[in-house]
């Protein structure tokens, strides 16, 4: 009986293809549209601070950072004056040379910039530090085994983390070791005990020792591009040098942190949209009382068939975008699709359930186009769409509570950009307390209901 | 002697401190085709609304059999009960998926050919006359596959000569369904029903 309540649901909605194909194609349209925003023109400015006469290694600096992130920088001396300078380039980031190593230092200007400009920076000066990431892992057999250990950690992390997340296949398959590989054969030492990589990720060592393998494969030392001006390798399959550039990219731009967070967004607000429309056109036609009389009023199987097939249909369009964002902005799916899937259902669960509710009780279409409305900009401002709330305790802070979309960005994110899952009990135990305080609210909307009619 | 399938005693609804109905004793048979009528205001669609489970008693209550219990309703209200961007054929395609199928007792068609209604199966119901709209919903309740008939103000918006047959299919419809049960003000109509009555 309740297979035939949501077959018939499903139909309802899909028999309205202007409906639904409508929301599919306004979601792309809005996810493309991140791409043209001009978040991006925002100048990052980058000083590179070299006190030596000849400047030599600041001057490499200064190309590598071009390199890398396509920024253009300045390169000064400031012995005594490192303030003065400072202020008066206006730097966000600066690059300063201490003894034999470089230091990275942040200016933000906002908590967002912080995010962006660290990860730059942080790249920067890991890079800096070992000329290039290629030249150091190409090298590894020069340097010393605990220097080639910390090497391949902090390369390898960067490295692979970064391309499981950019999800470039070719990068993808350098960072595994084959199964024939051991690390007595390839290389001159125990890996184990050796190789100070200690990380909660146990894939990290292997991560960076595949990449560091497969390289040598592509690269023998010399046959490496001293132009780098087509690739890592003279070879013509290895690595292209915009390949390894884009681990970095350039901390101009930040518009695809936006690109987790706007599919987040839209899978709540469309829930409720899809779940609160159904329930408005029942009640805009009079079919409401009609079905529920059928089953002499009642309601329940009718109302988590439309819950139902709200979250199925949202499923589907976040699958659709992910897979969107895969062809438009080379953001792979990656691994854990399903797992990773669950808050977003809980969420738009709960965001279906809080669309029913308003259905239930203001009963006229204007009024639910007013709160939609209302819904969305709450949505945007306050669930952590634009950036995390200044003070947690705050009235709006708590009142952000309420909301789905606040619990499922973060995990979300993290998942899409970074393959990084975060353990569900964190993630679904807030959201399911909200969906809790969401089904609450719609058993007491569907007394009201029942009360008044 | 006729079985008695619902019976409504003490009923109250009050909606505030408005009494909304007041029936303090009321019988449905097998096979009723039971017509309630009187003043505008008195109850009839509450009390057809408390039939089909809709609203709910503010005292007194509802008893029913497990026969009644068990049957589907197919409940025509006073005004829409059926999709504007879909059309009527669409419509009984739709309801009659949610009641397991199609009624073949043929009032449905019956009523389709004695009625202008044949033009206008394939057409929005939006887009039809507020007359149509009304005669397509009594066809729609028709057509789908239930045990029991409730229909609220059938005659309103209708036409005499789409009355009358309305009034043909409720009158040798009572034993196609487990209990019929109307309100109006049709004298024509309200004459093929088995029982009346009057509420005030």
């Amino acid at each position: 009986m309740f297979l035939r309540y949501l077959w018939i649901e499903a139909i309802e909605l899909l028999a309205r293809p202007l409906h639904w194909l409508g929301i599919v194609v306004v979601s792309i349209v809005v996810l493309a549209g991140l791409d043209e925003l001009a978040l991006d023109q925002n100048i990052v400015r980058v000083l590179i601070i070299d006190n030596d006469d000849t400047q030599s290694q600041g001057l490499r600096v200064k190309a590598l950072v071009g390199e890398l992130s396509g920024v253009e920088s300045v390169l000064r001396r400031a012995p005594t004056n490192l303030d003065a300078v400072i202020d008066e380039t206006k730097a966000d980031i600066i690059i300063l040379k201490l003894s034999d190593t470089w230091q990275a230092s942040l200016r933000p200007r906002s908590i967002l910039d912080h995010r962006r400009l660290a990860r730059i920076g942080f790249g920067l000066a890991a890079i800096i530090n070992h000329l290039t990431p290629w030249e150091t892992v190409i090298s590894a057999d020069s340097v010393s085994r605990m220097d080639y250990g910390r090497t391949a950690c902090e390369i390898g992390e960067r490295v692979c983390s970064t391309l499981k997340a950019v999800g470039d296949t070719q990068f993808k398959a350098l960072c595994s070791l084959p199964s024939s590989y051991t690390p007595a054969t390839a290389y001159p030492f125990d890996d184990k005990t050796v190789i100070p990589c200690q990380n909660s990720r146990g894939t990290v060592l292997n991560d960076a020792l595949g990449f560091d393998f497969r390289l040598k494969k592509f690269c023998d030392p010399t046959l490496v591009d001293s132009e780098r001006s087509v690739g890592l390798c003279t070879v013509p399959d290895a690595p292209t040098l915009g390949s390894v550039v884009s681990l970095f990219g350039s901390p101009q731009s930040h518009t695809r942190v936006f690109i987790p967070r706007t599919i987040c967004l839209l899978s709540v607000f469309v829930a409720f949209v899809v779940c609160c429309r159904s329930l408005m056109q029942e009640t805009r036609n009079n079919t409401w009382p009609v079905i529920l009389a059928i089953t002499h009023g009642d309601a329940r199987r009718l109302i988590v068939a439309k819950l139902v097939v709200t979250v199925s249909f949202v499923l589907v369009l976040v699958i659709g975008l992910l897979e969107f964002s895969n062809i438009q902005f080379d953001i792979a799916i990656k691994p854990g699709l399903i797992p990773n899937l669950l808050p977003i259902a809980l969420g738009a669960l709960s965001s279906a359930m809080l669309g029913l509710v308003v259905a239930l009780v203001v009963r006229n279409e204007v009024s639910a186009y007013a709160i939609a409305s209302f819904y969305f900009l709450i949505l945007f401002v306050l669930s952590g769409y634009i950036d995390d709330l200044k003070d947690s305790n705050s009235v709006l802070s708590v009142f952000s509570y309420v909301l789905p979309l606040r619990f499922i960005i973060a995990p979300f994110s993290s998942w899409m950009t970074f393959g990084v899952s975060v353990p569900l009990q964190e993630s679904i135990t807030p959201l399911l307390s909200q969906s809790l305080g969401s089904l609450a609210l719609l058993l007491c909307a569907a007394l009201y209901r029942q009360r008044s009619s | 002697m006729t079985a008695v399938i619902a019976s409504l005693k003490e009923g109250q609804r009050l909606y505030g401190s408005r009494v909304a109905l007041q029936m303090n004793n009321l019988e449905i048979l097998r096979n009723d085709c039971l017509a309630v009528y009187g003043r505008n205001g008195s109850g009839k669609s509450t009390l057809l609304r408390v039939l089909c489970g809709l609203t709910k008693l503010s005292a007194g209550r509802l008893e029913t059999t497990s026969d009644w219990r068990r049957g589907r309703i197919a409940y025509c209200p006073q005004s829409g009960g059926l999709y504007g961007d879909l059309t009527l054929a669409e419509n009984v395609t739709y309801l009659s998926r949610r009641v397991w199928g199609r009624s073949t007792n043929g009032n449905f068609e019956e009523l389709v050919e004695t009625t202008a209604l044949g033009d206008a199966v394939n057409v929005q119901i939006a887009k039809l006359s507020g007359g149509y709209q009304k005669l397509a919903m009594i066809a729609a309740s028709l057509a789908i596959k239930a045990e029991i008939l409730i229909l609220d103000e059938p005659s309103s918006d209708l036409h005499p000569s789409y009355v009358g047959a309305v009034a043909n299919i409720l009158a040798k419809s009572s034993e196609q369904y487990l209990a019929i049960v109307f309100a109006d003000h049709s004298e024509e109509l309200i004459k093929v029903a088995k029982r009346k009555i009057e509420m005030s």
